[in-house]
């Protein structure tokens, strides 16, 4: 097991009181798999990636019973050791790649700085054909020539493989990927995606990949969670998700998207907002806005998990599906 | 921010007020470097010709190109060994207040909280006072001198300094950069010194020579008033506040150092106007 999450909470101290930003995760990843993780803006899905960094602001409080990473507990590592494992173990790209890349710098500059990072002591006559290799290796036309260039002559798929020729330059075991596509358009995030996919296989290395698209999600995971106002309420085999889902949100969200109803029709959504994480339902969160709730939904504090050939639900009333 | 350097020439070109101001600014330096060999008078030597006018008076004596002082100095070789003292001093207050403001400043705007509060109510405290009050308070306290004015300067342009960069990190340490900066392992000096400050040098560019200007302005008005450089040091203040009671019968031993003065502190405005041009992006939108 590369990673072990168990009953991870992160909650912030604010003026007007502590909020719970995620609740009691628990999931596990392996060796070589992709886990994509797929929830709405403020589910938490971003600052379960920073605390797997450990980047989260200082006011965070985080407490879980296990957060193992490759044998090491990152509950207990000093910054010191933090630094061997960002960028070595752990690497990240971002949601909006042109922003992610220092804007004063070259190409060269920032990918040189990084592949010294990541490999101390590294001969200087070696870094400039590192950077070539990585750039050809994340399919940039020319590097010679492109490696050259300040970020702003970049498009937004040529920033986002540069971002991820940098992340992978000491090779990690663990890439994640914090909305890698969303600012790109329809036919480069294909092909970033099928990038990712290859570079995974090439390295044998895993995926966090976080999206709010269930589409871009089920092209290239493995296995798929999904996120709620902090909790995963369903996790589970792609093709378990896909299809099987139980939990009614998984339902809204896949329903939610376009192509699965004619296109005069007009498309579902979700009725009502993420609660407030300060003010949270006693019950199940998703129960105000489900329509299949009971009162039992809403008052009934510890709804169980729900676990059953490898698919994991958090619900009272879970579709079911006799035919 | 910065592209390229050449464009940025490029931009400055196109502003005739920069460009001469650069030119001037390039004679003065060449001036205050080469001055003191082309000086056909040491600063402080006597000469039996007292208040003589310049070239074009009806008093002149041709020895002293543009006049002598009450006790037969000669005032070309005074500007010139001025040009010295001047230069040096806004190079020197700039270094020192620039250094200082800007590590506050990073350090405030990085950090936040408490030590940001800390810092920036001294500044505020700094900027509540006119500055030429606190440079005479702190010069009284160190003593006059020009070392000292120099210090004094100094301490009353940090604030501008502090106030830009801090403005520039607080923007600059939002974005994503420096957020796929740690994700490398990159150390906190590291991303202060090598992905923030380097987006932060446009205004701080202005900046640095907005304060040689002010620099210079500031440490001849301390000079003027007895608390900068001593005489017999060839000084623009004290030129001009050793020749003021002779303001009647030879005005052009005020008026030269004051238009020395006037010119050197008007030049390094038009190149920080003509560099703001240049290096702000919000300003090129615009056109």
């Amino acid at each position: 097991m590369l990673l072990t999450v168990k009953n991870l909470s992160i909650s912030f101290e604010t003026d007007n009181g502590t909020f719970q930003a995620v609740r009691n995760l628990s999931f596990q990843l392996d060796k070589n798999k992709i886990l994509g993780v797929v929830g709405e803006s403020g589910c938490g899905k971003s600052i379960t990636n920073l605390a797997l960094m450990g980047l989260l602001p200082p006011e965070a409080i985080v407490t879980a019973d296990e957060l193992t990473f490759d044998g090491l507990n990152l509950l207990e590592l000093s910054e010191k050791k933090w630094s061997v494992v960002r960028g070595k173990k752990i690497g990240m790209i971002f949601q909006d790649p042109m922003t992610a890349l220092n804007p004063c710098f070259t190409v060269r500059y920032q990918l040189e700085e990084a592949i010294r990072y990541n490999h101390i002591g590294i001969p200087s006559d070696q870094v400039y054909p590192m950077a070539l290799d990585l750039l050809s290796m994340v399919g940039i036309p020319d590097p010679k020539s492109r490696i050259e260039c300040y970020p702003y002559e970049l498009s937004g798929g040529m920033a986002q493989r540069i971002m991820i020729a940098m992340a992978i330059s000491g090779h990690p075991k663990l890439l994640i990927a914090d909305e890698p596509t969303t600012a790109l358009d329809v036919t480069i995030q294909l092909q970033i995606l099928k990038l990712l996919k290859e570079i995974q296989e090439k390295n044998n290395m895993s995926i966090i990949f976080v999206s709010h698209d269930l589409n871009v999600i089920s092209k290239i995971s493995d296995k798929i969670q999904v996120m709620y106002a902090g909790e995963i309420i369903e996790s589970g085999s792609k093709t378990k998700i896909i299809n099987e889902h139980k939990h009614p949100y998984t339902k809204g969200l896949l329903e939610s998207l376009p192509g699965h109803k004619k296109s005069t029709e007009k498309l579902f959504s979700i009725p009502g907002i993420v609660p407030d994480l300060k003010n949270r339902p006693t019950g199940c969160q998703f129960s105000p806005r489900c329509e299949y709730s009971t009162s039992d939904c809403e008052s009934n504090k510890t709804i169980e998990i729900n676990d059953h050939d490898g698919q994991q639900w958090r619900c009272l009333n879970p579709i079911s599906r006799q035919n | 921010m910065i592209q390229n350097y050449r464009e940025i020439f490029f931009e400055l070109k196109k502003n005739k007020g920069a460009l001469i101001g650069l030119i001037i600014i390039g004679v003065f330096f060449t001036l205050a470097i080469f001055g003191p060999m082309l000086a056909p008078f040491s600063e402080s030597e006597l000469s039996e010709h007292l208040l003589k006018d310049p070239f074009w008076g009806t008093k002149f004596q041709h020895s002293h190109f543009l006049g002598t002082d009450d006790v037969g100095r000669d005032t070309f070789s005074r500007l010139l060994f001025g040009s010295r003292v001047s230069l040096f001093i806004g190079i020197f207050v700039t270094i020192l207040s620039g250094t200082i403001g800007t590590l506050l400043g990073l350090v405030s705007g990085y950090y936040g909280g408490k030590i940001d509060k800390l810092i920036m109510r001294g500044i505020d405290i700094l900027m509540a006072l006119p500055s030429i009050l606190l440079a005479i308070v702190v010069v009284s306290i160190l003593g006059p001198g020009l070392v000292n004015a120099i210090i004094a300067v100094a301490i009353v342009s940090i604030p501008s300094f502090t106030r830009i960069v801090r403005a520039g990190v607080i923007d600059e340490k939002q974005k994503q950069y420096v957020q796929a900066a740690r994700t490398f392992g990159t150390s906190t000096q590291e991303i202060i010194f090598k992905e923030i400050l380097p987006n932060c040098t446009a205004p701080l560019i202005i900046q640095t020579t907005l304060c040689f200007s002010d620099g210079i302005l500031n440490a001849a008005a301390l000079s003027f008033l007895g608390l900068g450089a001593q005489p017999p040091t060839a000084e623009w203040g004290i030129m001009l506040s050793d020749a003021r009671s002779f303001i009647e019968s030879s005005p052009w031993l005020v008026t030269l150092p004051g238009l020395c003065i006037l010119t050197v502190v008007l030049s390094f405005n038009l190149l920080g106007d003509g560099l703001r041009d240049a290096l702000d992006p919000r300003l090129k939108k615009g056109k």
